[in-house]
């Protein structure tokens, strides 16, 4: 934007202090095109980090201060709406000419980062630094620098019953299904069997998908998506009466994220196992049970 | 392009199907090993994935889904390797046995997770008993009965050599012979379901091409039964505790015409004898839980077989058997499968109830009673199917019948009350069958019968054959005789034959005639159409018996030289009792139309053997009545000039009768030669009587002349016959050559003293014949010329032969001849 001289007069960058040793991620980008590598943190970490910025060489400029935000932001593609839920800013440089490159401090302390980032369909939600270089009367310097978030739960939880449920078809089909658990981390194995009490379509195959549904809250644009993020083929052939179906399926090869509820009254990502029945004639019978998923301690 | 569907209907295209198939496993299989080789794990993975991805084909037929698993199959060998070569992909056993888990596809996720499976086993990292039972367990999720069937055989395969088998390296933390056990029967189970499900996919109207496919896919599942007895640990009591009872189950469970044969004819082929021995009761009592079409019999009689040859290894086999009561069970068991249904195919019954005769048989279970009783017991079941005849199942009845014969002293056989009662389940025909089986039988061993009960309980076991029935009385005796006077005629021959199987013993004719008295009675009844063809033989057994006194009383050791133109005193009292028998079995014959010839033949015979025996007024009887005959019921001019010979014959050898006798009956003979109606039968006939005249006893030496100087009388009638004609005076030349030969003959006995043959008679002939012969030479008709010729000939060996006596020095013989001038 060098522009009518109102261009770029610095250059700004941002380093994390841990270096090496800043545990990152591999992300898909919003567009689900590529993956990026971000720096990752969970709530109450504190991000300390240097920021540098540095005139255009054999240039001096003058600014009106460097300051860097940690915003946390939830954005709606539905309604265009964003909510910054996380906003908190450090000053870095009070007003003045910069001539030569310069490294500047910052620390957020112990830093509230209570939802994890996020990219869905219809939301993300996003952490990042933002560095602003202020000037009188042009405008400023502004970089984003992400970062994300995941929070892992230390203690598994609790209540985590199995789902158990019958279901079926008068006259027609009849199946009985169990997985042995609720809640799932994410790189568990959801173990199941399923019974067939009565037996009378023919089958070709049945399948178990897990499905995530995003649903954004509020407002005018209270909207659900859903998404079968895998199918995994648990029966090959029309069973009879009396059989049982192991179901083993690894949840590592996926990706999913924890189960979402609520997240700052904007939107919740739910999933859900659905077994599906495919017939000779792909007819499909399906029955959808909620599962709730868990980021663990790794 | 569209791939062609396994499906079709059509073969080229089934075939062009599989061909894609086939090439698109290998070009994944290529890459597969490329990645392999390049130790990219997860290329080779998805490689192998799309190349098993082919099998998720459904429902080609059996023979080209095997194909195309062979092929796959021997691929995954290669990742297999690659699995087993840690430090080509730097992932543990545990790692490797996740990772193929996540793929999406059940069949493909499968093949790999076994063939990993494998490999965890066999480096040890996993217990062979954890990973065995999750692939067993795993494999539930293929349903499809092919797809499972095969994929369930890969793991059998892959399994191999790796269960924790009693000694084996696996055993220990691996598991022990229990969980073997376990897996396989698992996997067992599970295979034979699909198998058993196979029929029921697709379309109603391809059963029977579906039965075939599952035909050729059976040892699949019969191969878990026999990796099951190679294991080392599974003794008797794993078997009868475990093993069996749980393939009994599946057995019966399935409910499978097709399976429950097959499953039960591989579990006793492959498990050991003695295992059998031990748990036959168990496996009887589930054949009679068997859908009711399954054959049972084989299946028995398979079991049956294991049994036996068990016995025949093991020489304490018998008091083994004894003490399980093997074979009262096995009884037992017959009859409980039998009442187990109502609709038990006849030919089921016989199966079985054969099986148990063999059985039985080869045991040396001989006793009449259990025999009696199998038998009873299969009269009883067969009661509800009658009548029997479909023709198999007759044959099964009948071969079952000869059973006992074959390995039964006949004494036994008889005294096998139910025997009759068996036979009398059949149809008419079949009955027949198998009673002329059951003589067939006993003359095929040289069985005989020695007790008149023994006569009179076979008869009764053929009775069928052997008596007149009553619609047969009522019948027209025509048309219906001319169809089966032939089919009659074979029967009755056989029948005959049971005559010759009476032998009483050490010569006790007594009883010897005793029998044949019974079957002569017995015999009678069957009427006109059956004595024609069964008294012969009763003569003739009469005859021989006769005959066998004869020489025993002569104190004559060999048989062969007895003459029987020598008369010798008999005393036994039973030789003119046997004669008597002949005597009333000959006229019963001859009251049969037809039969005369035969007859009277017979009273020849008879004849002979009483002349032998010195019974000159027996003999002169039995001469008068073949004469009667001869007279009264011989007609055809043929037959009576070939019996007269034979009466001829018959009189020229007895030398019993006196005086007064034998001159009635040589006039008569002599009366009947005169009587013939052709001249030229007439004639031979005069000539052949002149022997009459010189027998042993005889020497009449005038009345030898005066037949010979009567023959050359009718033959010159002959030749005068219509003037003369060339035929005729062809004819009187045989003649005349032929009573040349007769001269020549009794010339030869003139130093015995037949004086009146004399050399001029012979020249007068002689000379006769060559001016006839000269007087025929311009005959042109071609028959006439090959007759003439035929008279040349004999004439000229006749001269050639007076030429020899010539010169024969010895008894004057040269001399005799000197004045003859040929």
């Amino acid at each position: 934007m060098s522009f009518l001289g109102f261009g770029k007069v610095c250059t700004v960058d941002l380093t994390h202090d841990a270096g090496d040793a800043q545990p990152m991620v591999s992300v898909k980008n919003e567009q689900g095109t590529a993956h990026e590598h971000l720096p990752l943190f969970s709530t109450g970490q504190t991000i300390v980090g240097k920021v540098h910025v540095a005139p255009i060489p054999g240039k001096k400029f003058e600014h009106r201060g460097v300051r860097v935000e940690l915003i946390g932001q939830i954005e709606r593609y539905g309604d265009r709406s964003v909510v910054d839920f996380l906003a908190s800013t450090r000053d870095l440089e009070p007003p003045g000419e910069l001539s030569a490159p310069k490294s500047l401090g910052f620390e957020f302390k112990h830093v509230e980062m209570q939802h994890e980032s996020y990219h869905g369909i219809n939301v993300r939600l996003r952490y990042f630094l933002r560095v602003v270089v202020s000037r009188s009367y042009a405008s400023g310097v502004a970089q984003e620098f992400k970062f994300w978030v995941q929070n892992p739960v230390p203690a598994v939880p609790e209540m985590n019953n199995s789902i158990r449920m019958e279901v079926g078809i008068e006259d027609c089909l009849h199946i009985e299904f169990e997985y042995a658990r609720a809640k799932y981390s994410l790189k568990d194995v959801v173990v199941g069997k399923i019974y067939f009490l009565l037996v009378k379509i023919k089958i070709k195959h049945m399948e178990l998908e897990i499905r995530r549904r995003e649903s954004t809250e509020g407002g005018a644009s209270a909207h659900n998506e859903s998404e079968t993020i895998a199918k995994y083929e648990v029966m090959d052939g029309a069973p009879v009466r009396g059989e049982s179906i192991p179901v083993r399926l690894f949840l590592s090869p996926y990706d999913l994220t924890p189960t979402y509820k609520n997240v700052n009254n904007r939107f919740s990502v739910k999933y859900y196992l659905n077994l599906v029945l495919v017939d000779e004639w792909d007819r499909r019978y399906f029955k959808q049970q909620e599962i709730t998923l868990y980021r663990a301690i790794q | 392009m569209q791939r062609a569907d396994a499906r079709d209907a059509d073969p080229a295209r089934a075939a062009r199907w599989l061909d894609e198939a086939k090439a698109s496993v290998k070009e994944h299989a290529f890459r597969m090993k490329r990645a392999a080789d390049e130790d990219n794990l997860r290329e080779a993975l998805k490689c192998a994935s799309l190349m098993l991805g082919e099998l998720r084909a459904t429902t080609p037929a059996p023979r080209g889904y095997y194909e195309l698993y062979i092929a796959a199959s021997d691929e995954l060998m290669h990742l297999r390797r690659f699995f087993g070569d840690k430090s080509r992909h730097g992932r543990s056993c545990v790692e490797l046995y996740e990772l193929v888990q996540h793929a999406g596809n059940i069949l493909p996720r499968l093949y790999l997770l076994i063939t990993v499976g494998a490999t965890y086993v066999e480096l040890g990292e996993g217990s062979a008993r954890d990973v065995l039972m999750d692939l067993v367990e795993m494999t539930r999720g293929v349903q499809q009965p092919m797809h499972g069937l095969f994929l369930r055989a890969y793991l059998s395969q892959m399994s191999k050599g790796l269960l924790p088998d009693k000694g084996s390296r696996y055993e220990g933390e691996g598991g022990n012979i229990d969980d073997a056990v376990e897996f396989l029967l698992q996997n067992f189970t599970e295979m034979n379901k699909l198998w058993v499900r196979m029929q029921h996919i697709g379309p109603s109207n391809g059963k029977k091409r579906r039965e075939g496919e599952r035909e050729e896919l059976r040892d699949l599942v019969g191969k878990n039964l026999l990796a099951l007895s190679q294991l080392e640990g599974v003794d008797l009591q794993l078997y009868r505790e475990t093993v069996l009872p749980r393939i009994l189950e599946q057995v019966v469970n399935c409910k499978d015409e097709l399976a429950q044969p097959y499953l039960l004819d591989v579990l006793i082929q492959v498990f050991p004898d003695e295992y059998h021995l031990a748990t036959f009761e168990e496996v009887f009592s589930t054949m009679s839980m068997l859908r009711a079409n399954v054959r049972v019999g084989s299946i028995l009689n398979a079991l049956l077989g294991r049994l036996l040859s068990y016995a025949e290894e093991t020489p304490e086999a018998k008091s083994e058997f004894e003490a399980a009561d093997v074979f009262p069970k096995s009884f037992e068991c017959c009859q409980a499968i039998i009442g187990a249904h109502d609709d038990v195919p006849a030919k089921e019954i016989i199966g079985m109830y054969a099986a148990l005769m063999a059985f039985a048989r080869k045991l040396q279970i001989t006793e009449a009673g259990t025999l009696d009783d199998i038998l009873l017991a299969l009269a009883n079941s067969l009661q509800s199917k009658l009548p029997i005849t479909d023709p198999e199942v007759a044959q099964q009845l009948s071969t079952l019948l000869s059973d006992p014969l074959e390995s039964c002293e006949l004494s036994v056989v008889l005294s096998l009350k139910s025997y009759p009662k068996v036979i009398a389940l059949l149809d008419e025909d079949t009955k027949k069958k198998v009673a002329l089986g059951v003589v067939q039988t006993l003359v095929k061993n040289r069985s005989t019968l020695t007790t008149v009960d023994h006569v009179k309980m076979l008869y009764d076991f053929i009775d069928c054959v052997v008596s007149a029935d009553a619609k047969e009385a009522s019948q027209a005796m025509e048309d219906v005789e001319k169809e089966r006077s032939a089919a009659i005629a074979e029967e009755q021959n056989v029948v005959a034959r049971v005559v010759h199987l009476i032998k009483a013993p050490e010569d006790n004719h007594e009883l010897q005639l005793e029998m044949l008295n019974t079957a002569y009675d017995i015999l009678l009844k069957g009427g006109p159409r059956r004595i024609r063809h069964t008294f012969p033989a009763l003569v003739f057994a009469g005859i021989a018996c006769g005959r066998d006194i004869v020489p025993a009383d002569a104190n004559n050791d060999d048989k062969e030289a007895i003459s029987f133109t020598t008369p010798i005193e008999v005393k036994s009292p039973w030789l003119k009792k046997s004669l008597h028998f002949v005597h009333k079995s000959i006229t019963a014959l001859t009251e049969v139309a037809g039969r005369h010839e035969k007859a009277l033949k017979l009273f020849l015979e008879a004849a002979q053997l009483a002349a032998v025996a010195n019974l000159e007024s027996i003999a002169y009887e039995f001469f008068e009545r073949a004469f009667v005959l001869y007279e009264e019921n011989i007609t055809d001019t043929k037959k009576q000039v070939n019996l007269l010979f034979i009466i001829i014959g018959t009189l020229h050898k007895v030398n019993v009768f006196g005086a007064d006798s034998r001159e009635s009956l040589v006039h008569k003979t002599t009366g009947y030669s005169a009587r013939l109606l052709k001249k030229p039968d007439q004639c031979v006939g005069a000539y052949t009587c002149a022997h009459l005249f010189w027998t042993e006893t005889v020497k009449d030496s005038d009345s030898v002349a005066s037949c010979l100087k009567k023959s050359v009388k009718i033959a010159n009638a002959v030749r005068d016959t219509f003037g003369g004609n060339a035929a005729n005076r062809i004819e009187a030349l045989g003649l005349y050559v032929g009573i040349l030969n007769k001269y020549l003959y009794f010339y030869d006995k003139t130093p015995e003293g037949c004086t009146s043959v004399t050399v001029e008679a012979l020249q007068a002939l002689i000379d006769m014949i060559n001016t006839e012969l000269s007087s025929v030479g311009d005959v042109r008709n071609a028959e006439s010329i090959g007759a003439l010729r035929d008279v040349e000939q004999s004439y000229a060996n006749t001269l050639t032969h007076i030429r020899q006596q010539k010169h024969k020095v010895e008894d004057g013989t040269a001399d005799r001849y000197s004045t003859l001038v040929v």
